[in-house]
Order: C-alpha cells, then sequence, then structure tokens
C-alpha cells in the first residue's frame, strides 16, 4: 500500500508525535518546583482523519485544565506526568515494532523470499 | 527534527542542573543554621537562610518556531536568582555571646531544619524524575535506531 496514506506515513508521523510529547512531558518534569508554571500537554489532528497525507507533526500546546495549585501556584502533578511519560514510551515503542514489521514486509517483497 | 533533535534532553538536563543547584543551596542553609553572624547578610545579623528561584528558560528554547504560532513555546528551566528570606529572625538572651548586640541578644539564623530536609526530599525526586525523562528518551532513540538495522 504505497501512496500519501501508506501506513508508513501514518507510523512516522505517530513516532514525531510521541517525541514531541516527550519534550512536553519532560518541560513539566523540569518545573515541578517552578512556581507559577502550569502543566502543559500537546495535541494533534487527528492522524486517521488526515487529508491527502498531510499529517500534523506540529502539535498545538496548551495548558492543562482542571489540576490543583500548590501554594506557589505550580499545578505539575509529579505522578501524573510519570504516568503519562511511561505510556507515550509504550506508544512510542508499539508504533517503532510495527514500522519494523512493515519495513521487514516490503524487504520480503522486494528480495522474493520469505 | 534537525537542530531540535535532541531537545528533550536539553530540557530534563536542565532541570537536574536545577535541581542540583537547589541542593547546593539547601545544603549552604543547613551548614548554616548556627551562624549567628553573617557578614554577607543584608543587615549584618545572624544568616539568613538562602532560597532559589526558577523561571522558564524561552531564551535557548530551540523549539520555538516548532510548535507553529505557539507563545507558550517548550523549554527548560533556569535559576533567575538566589534570594535571602527576609523574615524577622529570632532573638534569643545571651549577653555573655560574643555576637550579642547593645541589649544581650543574638539574632538566630532563620534556618528550620526540618524545612530544609523536606525541600532536599523533594529536590532529589525531582531531580530523579528528569533523569527518568532521559532514560526514557534514549530508549526511544535506541528503538528508531533499530529500524535501521532489521
Amino acid at each position: 500500500m504505497i501512496g500519501k496514506l501508506s501506513q508508513i506515513d501514518q507510523l512516522s508521523s505517530l513516532l514525531s508525535q510521541s517525541q514531541i510529547r516527550h519534550e512536553v512531558i519532560s518541560s513539566n518534569l523540569a518545573h515541578v518546583n517552578d512556581p507559577g508554571y502550569k502543566t502543559k500537554d500537546v495535541s494533534f489532528a487527528d492522524v486517521l482523519k488526515a487529508a491527502d497525507g498531510e499529517f500534523d507533526t506540529d502539535g498545538k500546546v496548551f495548558e492543562v485544565d482542571g489540576l490543583k495549585s500548590s501554594q506557589n501556584g505550580n499545578n505539575v502533578d509529579m505522578d501524573r506526568e510519570l504516568s503519562n511519560m511511561s505510556k507515550n514510551a509504550l506508544a512510542f515503542q508499539t508504533y517503532s515494532q510495527l514500522m519494523a514489521s512493515k519495513i521487514g514486509a516490503y524487504r520480503t517483497a522486494i528480495s522474493g523470499r520469505s | 527534527m534537525s537542530d531540535g533533535l535532541f531537545n528533550a534532553l536539553n530540557i530534563s538536563g536542565s532541570g537536574m542542573s536545577a535541581e542540583r543547584f537547589r541542593m547546593e543551596v539547601i545544603a549552604n542553609n543547613i551548614a548554616n543554621a548556627q551562624t549567628t553572624k553573617d557578614k554577607d547578610s543584608p543587615d549584618g545579623t545572624a544568616f539568613r537562610r538562602k532560597q532559589v528561584v526558577f523561571e522558564t528558560d524561552f531564551a535557548s528554547a530551540m523549539s520555538g518556531d516548532r510548535f507553529s504560532g505557539q507563545r507558550h513555546a517548550v523549554a527548560g528551566v533556569r535559576v533567575a536568582g538566589v534570594i535571602p528570606d527576609m523574615s524577622v529572625l529570632e532573638k534569643v538572651k545571651d549577653p555573655t555571646h560574643p555576637h550579642a548586640d547593645k541589649d544581650g541578644y543574638v539574632s538566630q539564623p532563620n534556618v528550620s531544619l526540618p524545612n530544609e530536609m523536606v525541600d532536599l526530599v523533594t529536590a532529589t525526586r525531582v531531580y530523579e524524575a528528569n533523569l527518568k525523562a532521559i532514560q526514557s528518551f534514549k530508549q526511544m532513540v535506541e528503538q528508531t535506531l533499530q529500524l535501521l538495522r532489521s
């Protein structure tokens, strides 16, 4: 299935998105002790709905609602960030393994061996 | 992904440096918990505990243009300054003390050991969390490299 909407393009943009999300989570963790800092997250346009293969690899950084602030105005919950980081890392691992098997399939097709 | 390739490492590294610096300041506070005369203090009396002030390091944020149109760039943290805690110092009556003032009172440092220990534990936890972020990122890069090998 080569073409603009090929699964490899999809997976590659999902990998980029995971990397960007990791950056945002890292920023939250670096600012756990910074008064007044508000937790950030990033949202991407839905990969499955992408038209003409235009995947969103920029993302929109926004401030998360509904978190409790401590006395100094900081609302980073370290446990929440660490668990998000684990989830993100797991998702990244899934995408990269799917990508590896896709590439493997193409190699098999090209070489004619199975 | 060119210059921002390892931006996550810069962010986590800055978090670790900032917390390590905070630990140094706490160690200085603890070491001076009994220092009744500090020539560097703003009013020449006892040692005043120091606090670190952090701020977001937008100046060296390389990812400012990656999040198109975002004013809230994702950046690391930096130490903006070290400020003394200017709360009123306790005075203890001890006329025989070499640092006693003309009324026989000696001002005491405003270091509270339980507070400092709690700050130290917090700083250590945050340091470890940032270290975990670096390890996680390293794993992601290694997995990406695996794609080339298979």
